[in-house]
């Protein structure tokens, strides 16, 4: 099952926690540094209301300047303080933020690095992406920010009972109703909001694929007059996304002066119990003040704590599926004892190879095959006969389910992935190039290599005229994925860089992109170049590739059927014969028209 | 309930008075909950001069047990009217920008499918769907968050000053008299703050475009064993980042506790000084307590005035970048004085055609050929030399920029676009499939009901019938980008469905099934050749044999016909084509000649040609 088909729940499970804590290890300075300073500002919210109400009773209804000035320059001092204790965790939680977020990228990125091959053919790029960009931002968010809040409000809250039990026992109990019925409210309501921005969001991704596939077939919807027609199904949305945005946004406006209304009850009980002890002398105004701030601001950190407690659990999903990629090990591990230096003759021979992607579906039987050094293998037959499967598992992208695979004479396990494959040429239909200078993409193949080498290598390759004919030479910018070259261009390009990493094997996936004739030529020249002498592996649709062949494989049904030379082949009347003629179709047509 | 007017966007669209003209749409509402925010908070503020009275009230004895109860109940209703004020304003913000958010969206969809090619070719349409998606976002919290919240602290400042001026005007300035002060420096440090948040954003595009690069050509890396380098190239990256993310905590460090001590030091004076009154006899202990509180509401919301500030600048710049989109000249596609016929004969002819896109670089040079109805033109040359360029001039994609196009002898321009197009049926190289089904997407250019059976003959017609139906949904099976992934083939075949259930009388087509194995593409073949029955046909040619039976075949070279005849006529003349033709031909003969030799069986071959 693909890591994309599972639910992640977002469960707050203590081994979920306790790993996302182990992240922020490495940096415990910064956490306990946010901690105590967060703690420090809670506990000084509460004295400073505490301080103000002996600025009351001690000074002004005392009528004690010196006691007015006192406890006023107290809580200017503790404002000082808190100043400190701020800019302490603004500064700690912050960095500590920023530090997991770089150690989660950097090992889910290395990470990515040693997964196998079938690992990217069952996982979506856009998937993968996700985790990297919004995954890791969200945990860190949530053992640095979160974690601050959930600290703060509960320190403050707490801290504000303890000192309003310490200053009037009485008319603390009487106002203690509201701390339950406050976070059970919160947290209702949060749900109910909740809920409905996930509505919202899932319809904002309707509205952005509606979009950016309106942009994208634009041409379509043009030559095929849609645009009245689109227009009308996209208003459907909208129309559901006012319905759910204003849905979620009301909630969102009922919530606050719901929550207000609760504290205000609460005021209202000290206005009337807290006034009838202030008449009996019991309260003094000091405190009555105190006990109308403490319950008054209550409400902030209440509304961050249900903030967090919606946003904490899209955070631990996140977590969740961070951990299971990084958990998610390679199919294909170097062997303890692997060779880490690799040079072939090019001598491949398959024994008794058997492969399957899942096991109900096998797609290599028992294979069994000897290429010499320097041989060129055609590999022909029907899409989803085997053929790709078969170079794959030459360039160790998957490994045999059951047999060995020989180099030389030697399992091909007894040396690392990366030896292995850095001596294996791979040229693909559609060349990847990387944003960069030509000149850096040639480099990729191999980063030791001089100018003089990269000159030589395009020229082989015959790509230094076309090279040289780009705005910049060399240094010409082929932009993301190569799209600021022509698809020839960057086929050039492409073979250029296997050239300078002069493989001792080659294999091929034969491009069958319309390219002009002229360019097609280059093209085919210097790949032959790159052929000659090398043991290679083609995935041929041209009828002159597969003429070229010292020896051509007609794969399908997970087996060799027919093994030998064209003319061999031809001769035997059989599955080749029939599909050379049948391609023949075609192309014969041109050069019987003579 | 909802008006649908569009957008209308004026030269002042990239300041804030653009922004505001925009809302006028929304006039009532805005206004109406600006009053109710106003109201709101003066309530609030009411509710703290019944404190005022209570401990008054109590400290000189004028009230007993039943005026305090009254008092309470008092501020009971106080705050519950409140609290339904700020409700409405919630509510009333929400919808307002949701509304016009819905109005944007709607337009911006209508406008960009309208827009002509030229401008989609110059806009890349990443940068178009981001216009579209976070700048109306970005401009819908303007108005659901932003600008309400300024309105809210500049109510808060006067009410709450208002407030406090009828305890004591000299408490009231002395309250506010580094409040500037503290707008100041919010301002300041928000500007900071989002300058290094901005380049925050930038280098995190960076690394997102590595991370994908890495991912996308993960075979490459590979198959050069570069994973070191690349993990060390990540990582510079990374590290770039973190200390962008740095800069941010840095500026974000150095201005909440200045605004706090600001704010705590302004608060502490005004209280310090109320003491005194009080001790002087100029003010009650209730009044210094309900201005205790006045004081904080009028202080402390002070802090996020840059934040909003800033935000609203964002604002601005998103809606100026909506604003260009919604600017630009659409193509009219219903123009009203254009014909609008049923029927064509599909006689096309290109009168000393001129054609350049927008940076005046000629692309076609004084193009002229005929075709009569039902002919086949195939358009042979390099890539970009004008080809296409040719072939979406007809279903005027483009307009020429110099002679004359005609449709049954009549200027294509004096023709809607809408009906000419109607006549028109496009197969492209790579067709653009729809998430939808395959029933969808094969009706889709269809502005009728379409039955099932209508859609499976085309299917059938199209040789793809059966493919679709080894899928387990048939022809209700998802395609597109979020559905199942369709060989080039398929998609071309679908494509090749959709063009004839359109049944136009006129067929452009990229001919390209290189993608596809021997057998497949005798199939399309058929298909193809049962499509372009009958009607006039444009055919971008990749191979020899659609040239041959085309009976005209136009060499292109930099934008001017070199050639033109049929394959019979061009081959016996030296020039381009026989040099591309002999490129190709000269391999393929070899191979002829070679298995007939060797099988002997020129006849067999012949025979299933």
């Amino acid at each position: 099952m693909s890591l994309e088909d599972i639910t992640y729940k977002g469960e707050f499970r203590g081994q979920i926690l306790v790993r996302i804590l182990r992240l922020a290890r490495p940096h415990w300075p910064l956490m306990v540094g946010f901690l105590v300073a967060v703690s420090f500002t809670a506990l000084m919210d509460s004295v400073n209301t505490y301080i103000s109400t002996l600025v009351i009773d001690r000074g002004v209804a005392s009528k004690n300047p010196d006691e007015l000035l006192r406890w006023g320059m107290l809580l200017g001092g503790m404002f000082l303080l808190n100043s400190i204790s701020l800019l302490v965790f603004f500064f700690c939680a912050g960095r500590l933020g920023e530090q997991i977020q770089y150690d989660i990228r950097r090992r889910l990125f290395e990470h990515l690095q040693t997964l196998s091959f079938s690992f990217f053919d069952r996982t979506s790029s856009g998937w993968l992406l996700s985790r990297i960009t919004s995954d890791s931002h969200r945990i860190a968010q949530l053992a640095s920010w979160m974690l601050l809040d959930i600290v703060w409000g509960s320190v403050n809250i707490i801290m504000a009972f303890i000192f309003m039990g310490w200053m009037n026992f009485r008319l603390t109990l009487v106002v203690a109703f509201i701390a339950p019925v406050l976070v059970l409210t919160a947290l209702f309501f949060k749900k109910l909001i909740i809920t409905e921005f996930r509505k919202v969001r899932s319809i904002n991704s309707r509205i952005t694929q509606a979009f950016s596939e309106n942009i994208a077939g634009v041409k379509v919807v043009k030559a095929l007059n849609r645009e009245q027609k689109n227009l009308s199904c996209f208003q459907q949305i909208t129309q559901e996304m006012h319905g759910a945005s204003f849905r979620a946004g009301w909630l969102s406006a009922l919530f606050l002066p719901l929550v207000q209304f609760i504290t205000t009850l609460a005021v209202a009980a000290i206005l009337l119990v807290g006034g009838w002890q202030l008449l009996d002398g019991l309260l003094t105004p000091g405190e009555f003040r105190a006990f109308i701030g403490y319950i008054t601001f209550m409400m902030w950190p209440v509304l961050d704590l249900s903030r967090v407690m919606g946003e904490m659990q899209q955070s631990v999903a996140s977590a969740e599926r961070v951990f299971t990629l990084l958990d998610t090990k390679s199919d294909i591990q170097d062997r303890p004892d692997a060779k880490l230096e690799a040079r072939f003759r090019g001598e491949v021979e398959f024994c008794n190879v058997s492969f399957h992607y899942s096991s109900d579906n096998p797609v290599i039987k028992n294979l069994n095959l000897k290429v010499l050094p320097g041989q060129m293998i055609a590999l022909v037959g029907e899409t989803g006969g085997g053929k790709s499967t078969l170079v794959n598992l030459v360039a160790r992208y998957y490994e045999p389910v059951l047999g060995t695979i020989l180099f030389d004479g030697k399992d091909y396990r007894s040396y690392t992935q990366s030896a292995l494959q850095s001596r294996i040429g791979v040229v693909l239909q559609h060349p990847h190039l990387f944003s960069g200078s030509v000149r850096e993409n040639i480099l990729y193949g191999n980063p030791e290599a001089t100018d003089q080498q990269i000159i030589d290598a395009a020229k082989m390759a015959n790509a230094h005229e076309i090279i040289m004919s780009l705005p910049d030479g060399y240094d010409t910018e082929v932009g993301e994925g190569g799209s600021k070259l022509s698809m020839g261009q960057r086929q050039l390009v492409s073979l250029a860089r296997v050239f300078v990493s002069d493989p001792d094997l080659i294999i091929m996936d034969e491009a069958t992109s319309s390219i002009d004739s002229l360019t097609e030529h280059l093209i085919q020249d210097g790949i032959a170049t790159l052929l000659k002498g090398r043991t290679s592996f083609v995935i041929a649709h041209r009828l002159s590739t597969i003429r070229s062949a010292d020896r051509i494989l007609v794969i399908g049904e997970g087996r060799v059927i027919e093994d030998g030379s064209h003319s061999d082949l031809i001769g035997l009347k059989g599955r080749y014969y029939s599909l050379y003629t049948s391609q023949m179709r075609g192309e014969r047509a041109a050069a019987i028209g003579f | 309930m909802k008006k649908k007017t569009k957008v209308k966007v004026h030269h002042r669209g990239n300041t804030i008075s653009g922004l505001l003209h925009f809302a006028a749409e929304e006039k009532g509402l805005l206004t109406g909950t600006v009053l109710v925010l106003i109201i709101a908070v003066a309530l609030e503020a009411f509710s703290r001069m019944v404190i005022r009275h209570v401990v008054d009230g109590v400290l000189e004895r004028r009230l007993a047990i039943t005026g305090v109860a009254a008092a309470a109940l008092f501020y009971l209703g106080i705050v519950i009217i409140q609290g339904f004020f700020s409700f409405l304003e919630g509510r009333g913000r929400v919808l307002a920008a949701e509304n016009l958010a819905q109005n944007l969206r709607e337009s911006l969809f209508d406008h960009i499918q309208k827009l002509s090619f030229s401008y989609h070719d110059n806009m890349p349409s990443g940068e178009l769907v981001q216009r579209t998606t976070s700048d109306v976002d970005s401009v819908r919290r303007f108005f659901a968050d932003h600008m309400l919240g300024v309105i809210r602290i500049v109510s808060l400042f006067l009410i709450n000053f208002a407030a406090l001026s009828i305890i004591s005007v000299k408490l009231a300035l002395l309250s506010s008299i580094i409040v500037p002060l503290i707008a100041g420096v919010s301002v300041f440090f928000f500007n900071r703050i989002y300058r290094a948040y901005g380049e925050h954003q930038d280098q995190e595009a960076v690394l997102t475009t590595f991370v994908q690069e890495n991912i996308v050509g993960n075979r490459v890396v590979r198959s050069f064993a570069r994973h070191d380098q690349e993990c060390a190239d990540f990582d510079k990256r990374n590290r770039l980042q973190r200390e962008k993310g740095f800069r941010v905590i840095f500026w974000h460090t150095l201005y909440w506790p200045t605004a706090h001590l600001l704010c705590g030091l302004q608060s502490i004076a005004a209280i310090i000084y109320a003491g005194y009154m009080v001790m002087r006899g100029d003010l009650t202990l209730g009044s210094m307590i309900a201005a205790s509180f006045l004081i904080n509401s009028l202080i402390w919301p002070i802090q996020e005035l840059g934040r909003l500030v800033t935000e609203i600048s964002r604002g601005v710049v998103s809606f100026a970048r909506i604003s260009e989109i919604l600017q630009q000249e659409q193509e009219c596609t219903d123009d009203e004085a254009g014909i609008v016929t049923e029927q064509v004969r599909g006689e096309i002819i290109f009168d000393h055609v001129h054609f350049s896109y927008v940076d005046n670089t000629p692309v076609l040079k004084d193009v002229s050929f005929s075709c009569k109805q039902g002919e086949t033109v195939a358009l042979i040359g390099k890539t970009g030399c004008g080809k296409s360029s040719i072939v979406n001039l007809i279903p005027r994609f483009y307009n020429v920029t110099g002679g004359e196009i005609r449709l049954d002898g009549i200027s294509i321009n004096k023709y809607s676009r809408q009906s000419l197009r109607n006549h028109i049926g496009m197969v492209e190289q790579d067709p653009f499939l729809f998430t939808d089904t395959i029933e969808a997407n094969i009706a889709y250019g269809l502005h009728r009901q379409v039955t099932r059976e209508e859609v499976e003959n085309a299917a059938k017609a199209a040789a793809i019938h059966d493919s679709i139906m080894e899928f387990k949904d048939g022809y209700d099976t998802l395609v597109g980008e979020k559905g199942v992934s369709l060989s080039g083939g398929q998609k071309q075949r679908i494509a090749i469905a959709r063009a004839l259930l359109k049944n136009p009388l006129i067929l452009i087509m990229d001919d390209s099934t290189s993608a596809v194995d021997a057998g497949t593409e005798i199939q399309i073949q058929n298909s193809l050749d049962r499509l372009m029955e009958g009607r006039t046909t444009f055919i971008i040619a990749h191979r020899i044999q659609s040239l041959m039976k085309a009976d005209k075949i136009l060499v292109m070279s930099e934008g001017q016909i070199v050639q033109m005849g049929t394959h019979q006529e061009l081959v016996s003349k030296s020039g381009l084509y026989r040099d591309i033709f002999e490129i190709q031909a000269r391999v393929e003969k070899e191979v002829g000649n070679e298995s007939v030799g060797k099988t002997g069986n020129l006849a067999e071959a012949k025979g299933l040609l």
